[in-house]
């Protein structure tokens, strides 16, 4: 649990330190950029409480999620129609379900400890 | 699947994460939020004055550039910019008021009231006040007059005009009844705002004073005759910024 934590305090930190800045335009596709991540690590964190992590399903979810999102975006752009809330609905589903489950894995695992 | 592994993907999609995070963050990206349709005009009015802007300030850059040739001409015809000048010299001092100047316009004639005050009634509303004199003079500038004066008073921007007991002051000059307003601009533009129905001079004439507004063809207005003092402003030059 430790090790994604201090992941993410490293690329918050390197984000910090570079340069780059984001032009207005782009910044709905970081937003989704940033939800597909978000769901990657709490499916890979499910998928390894379940020990049931495959590395070329999570990597490929994550690219493909992230690619899907940013096409729905950009022709939701061209069309005038917010499309990209369908992938934050999608994610954002997902990632609650996720949260769900890991909770109950933490939990039950709290209560094996306890007796 | 190791878990030992699974943790290093985890660890590296969190760091790409993180620095998504934090470059959205740094970004400073204030959303618009839903445009509605009452923000979408609100833009289109911003555009169209921006727009408005910008055409003003191309007609200033010809203007400008019609004048820089004005000179070029004088100076490769005459040898001089002497004669551009003082045309240009000419004309300040019309803007300014300092020349006697003719042209079709409005005279506006004002007297006190002959009408018998009752007992009952204020006798300050049945003679003409500054106050009076003023709102006719800033009526005549809103509906476009170039030039204005008061019994003969040149009335410019820095023109006075307080009450003086019976009389009216104009920049220091005594003046009394009957008020003589004449006002050079579009004859019918002057008389119609004057007379419109709720302006000033409507009002005045509930209390019977008299206002009697002619249209003239050509009315000469006399320049400003005392003379223009600056004692405190300083011009500034161009680029300081004090």
């Amino acid at each position: 649990m430790i090790i994604p934590l201090l992941g993410l305090l490293l690329g918050i930190l390197l984000g910090l330190l570079s340069p780059i800045t984001l032009p207005i335009q782009y910044s709905t596709y970081m937003s989704i950029a940033i939800l597909a991540a978000l769901d990657s690590v709490f499916g890979g964190i499910r998928s390894s409480l379940e020990n049931s992590f495959d590395v070329e399903i999570f990597i490929s979810g994550f690219f493909a999620n992230a690619v899907l999102a940013a096409i729905l975006t950009y022709i939701g752009d061209q069309l005038g129609v917010p499309i990209y809330y369908a992938a934050i609905f999608a994610f954002g589903v997902r990632l609650f379900q996720n949260f769900a489950i890991i909770r109950r894995y933490i939990l039950v695992r709290m209560k094996k400890n306890n007796k | 699947m190791k878990k030992g592994l699974s943790i290093y993907y985890l660890f590296t999609i969190a760091i790409l994460l993180g620095f998504f995070l934090s470059i959205q963050l740094k970004s400073d990206i204030t959303s618009p939020g839903i445009i509605t349709i009452s923000k979408l005009l609100a833009m289109e009015n911003d555009v169209e004055n921006i727009e408005v802007e910008v055409n003003n300030l191309k007609k200033s850059i010809t203007e400008l550039k019609l004048k820089l040739n004005d000179y070029e001409k004088s100076l490769s015809e005459s040898g001089s910019i002497y004669d551009s000048m003082m045309e240009e010299w000419k004309r300040i001092r019309d803007l300014a008021g300092l020349e006697r100047i003719t042209g079709p316009g409005i005279i506006i004639t004002m007297n006190d009231s002959k009408k018998d005050v009752g007992v009952a009634d204020n006798p300050d509303l049945y003679i003409i006040h500054d106050i009076d004199v003023l709102e006719v003079v800033n009526e005549l500038r809103a509906a476009g007059a170039e030039a204005i004066s008061i019994n003969g008073e040149r009335i410019l921007g820095t023109t006075s005009i307080k009450c003086g007991g019976p009389i009216i002051i104009i920049d220091g000059q005594r003046h009394a009844t009957p008020f003589i307003i004449r006002a050079i601009g579009n004859p019918k533009v002057l008389e119609a705002s004057i007379l419109a129905p709720d302006s000033y001079i409507d009002l005045l004439e509930y209390t019977g004073i008299e206002v009697d507004v002619r249209k003239a063809e050509r009315i000469v207005i006399d320049g400003y005759k005392a003379p223009l003092k600056l004692k405190y402003q300083k011009s500034i030059e161009e680029g300081e910024n004090k």
